[in-house]
């Protein structure tokens, strides 16, 4: 309550939630327990599949919407919204202490918590598609969802049951609910709301600076953030400069610029001219033709070309092998310009067989 | 492992169609070019191609297609591979400057308030040191910024996120780059014509794989 006053930020209704959750936490906490198995004994005799993850599906929305708000708040990265929550997660660590003994014995709602939380783990890894990125958010909401006391959750929980039980689709809604990181502090450390936010911030960053590390080659014997950060200049504008110099060489290298998309994923195209038996009395066209069907049959090139990348990972390679060992094999040219012809041949019925 | 490897061949073929797509592109638009010309097709479609396997998804590749489709002769070049509105346009100069302003002034504010605070707490030498180290690391993320395309305003955990991304994707055009590099090489010294080098490649990349698939 006093925080309450203290901060202008905070909207009424806010500063009345923390305020309840404050003074009534253990009661808070009896009352959801009783409502938990109100509504699971509820649940179970209304869904006659009592199946873990179905069990409850009021409580599963409420847990999706707020696991949900979470991951949503770790992929924003946004910082820390207010700040005299964590004077609040501070202010009475018994309560808090009291409610994590509490909590441990409701051992469904965790296990929901976990089941829901490698759900939407799975759906966020979906969506993000990037690599280390996806290590970030899972490692973030993983370690946020340990440090977080339970007792918060649990009011939380309570504040949406009853939103929840008013309104139907009220999903959308309890998303937007603002949310509040909870840091525990360490034996010796300030709990200053503002070093407190810089230390979560600061765990972030090198969290993230492991991960780089990782990936920057000679970036393990440096320590610190100047040192690192060095390696990582170095790296990226020697990756730059390599760019630069194999554009040049290929310019050099190639002085038509003649790479077509159907030499690289020539492999699958017998599959489809056997199921074109019709075309393979089509006379060859000529080269000015070729190229014009060429340039037509991009798209078709990109299309096929598509399936042949997804296959090659699962293909045997016996057919793959035997070419690579005539390159190898192959200091004459005689047997290099017969695959050519072939392949051209194959180009063109290809290419009139997708028209 | 297995699922890296995974992604990152075809993440190296989806760059690759891209690639060649757009220097097919690029060599109909305009024939003849001399090598200047050449070498700025084909790292423009590099740039271009790496920066589409994101789908807009990053800071970095939105500027990157953005900055490569400023130059009015490319624009055309752009919009023509890529058909389907990847493009998305940077936010407004104005909300841009407001932003960097306010970051600007916060940092000052804080600057002056935490050196106080800390000459306070600690021992003057304790200051210095931290403060020449908070100097450095200021310096160099300076030019991180500046390598990494679009990186001007973002704070630090975003620039480290963007750089991350970015390392991974300059990687992957590197790899390809210098695979395709060797294959022509190679194939002017054995004397054979540029397609057969292209399937050389093309062996190159299925055998790798499948050492990668048996290894892991």
């Amino acid at each position: 309550m006093l925080r309450c006053a203290q901060s202008t930020t905070l909207s009424p209704e806010k500063c009345s939630v923390l305020g309840m959750d404050i003074d009534i936490d253990i009661s808070v906490l009896e009352r959801q327990k009783a409502l938990l198995q109100r509504v699971y004994q509820q649940q179970q005799v209304q869904y006659l599949q009592p199946q873990e993850a179905n069990m409850n599906p009021l409580f599963h929305q409420n847990m999706s919407n707020m696991l949900l708000a979470k991951y949503q708040e770790c992929l924003d990265e946004t910082n820390l919204p207010s700040f005299p929550t964590f004077g609040r997660g501070f202010a009475c660590p018994e309560l808090t202490s009291g409610s994590h003994s509490a909590i441990s014995n409701n051992s469904s709602m965790t296990k929901h918590d976990h089941q829901i939380s490698s759900k939407r783990d799975r759906t966020v890894s979906n969506n993000t598609r990037k690599r280390k990125a996806e290590f970030d958010v899972e490692d973030d909401c993983k370690d946020k969802g340990t440090e977080r006391e339970a007792g918060e959750v649990q009011s939380e929980i309570t504040v949406k049951t009853d939103r929840e039980t008013s309104t139907n689709n009220s999903s959308k809604e309890s998303v937007q609910k603002p949310d509040y990181i909870h840091v525990r502090a360490r034996r010796g450390q300030a709990t200053d709301s503002h070093s407190l936010a810089e230390r979560a911030r600061r765990e972030k960053i090198s969290k993230k600076m492991k991960y780089l590390q990782d990936l920057v080659p000679g970036c393990h014997k440096v320590t610190g953030k100047a040192g690192m950060l060095d390696e990582i200049i170095n790296y990226v504008q020697s990756l730059q400069k390599q760019v630069e110099f194999l554009s040049m060489k290929l310019a050099a290298l190639n002085p038509r610029l003649d790479f077509s998309i159907d030499d690289f994923f020539p492999k699958e195209i017998p599959a489809y001219i056997a199921s074109f038996p019709m075309q393979l009395q089509v006379p060859n066209p000529s080269s000015l033709q070729y190229n014009q069907l060429q340039q037509g049959a991009i798209s078709c090139g990109v299309d096929i070309a598509m399936n042949p990348s997804q296959l090659l990972p699962q293909k045997e390679g016996s057919s793959s092998v035997p070419i690579t060992e005539v390159y190898h094999d192959s200091s004459s040219g005689h047997q290099a310009q017969v695959l050519p012809t072939w392949d051209s041949e194959w180009q063109n019925l290809f290419n009139v067989g997708f028209h | 492992m297995k699922a890296r490897t995974g992604y990152s061949t075809s993440l190296k073929q989806e760059f690759l169609k891209k690639w060649i797509k757009g220097i097919r592109i690029y060599s109909n638009f305009k024939k003849d070019m001399n090598i200047l010309e050449r070498k700025k097709a084909i790292k423009l479609s590099a740039d271009l191609a790496i920066a589409s396997t994101r789908n807009a998804s990053t800071r970095w590749s939105r500027t990157l297609t953005a900055n490569i489709s400023k130059n009015e002769t490319n624009k055309l070049f752009v919009e023509q591979i890529f058909s389907d509105s990847e493009v998305i346009k940077k936010e407004a100069p104005s909300r841009l400057m407001a932003r960097s302003n306010r970051i600007a002034s916060k940092k000052i504010w804080r600057r002056s308030h935490i050196t106080q605070i800390k000459a306070r707490k600690m021992g003057p030498y304790a200051v210095k040191a931290s403060s020449i180290a908070k100097k450095l690391v200021k310096n160099r993320t300076k030019v991180l910024k500046s390598l990494v395309p679009g990186g001007e305003n973002m704070d630090g955990i975003s620039l480290i996120k963007e750089t991350l991304d970015y390392i991974v994707s300059l990687r992957v055009q590197v790899d390809v780059m210098r695979r395709l590099a060797s294959a022509a090489e190679n194939s002017t010294r054995l004397g054979l014509s540029s397609k057969c080098s292209v399937h050389w490649l093309q062996g190159i990349f299925t055998v790798l794989d499948h050492w990668c698939a048996m290894v892991h």
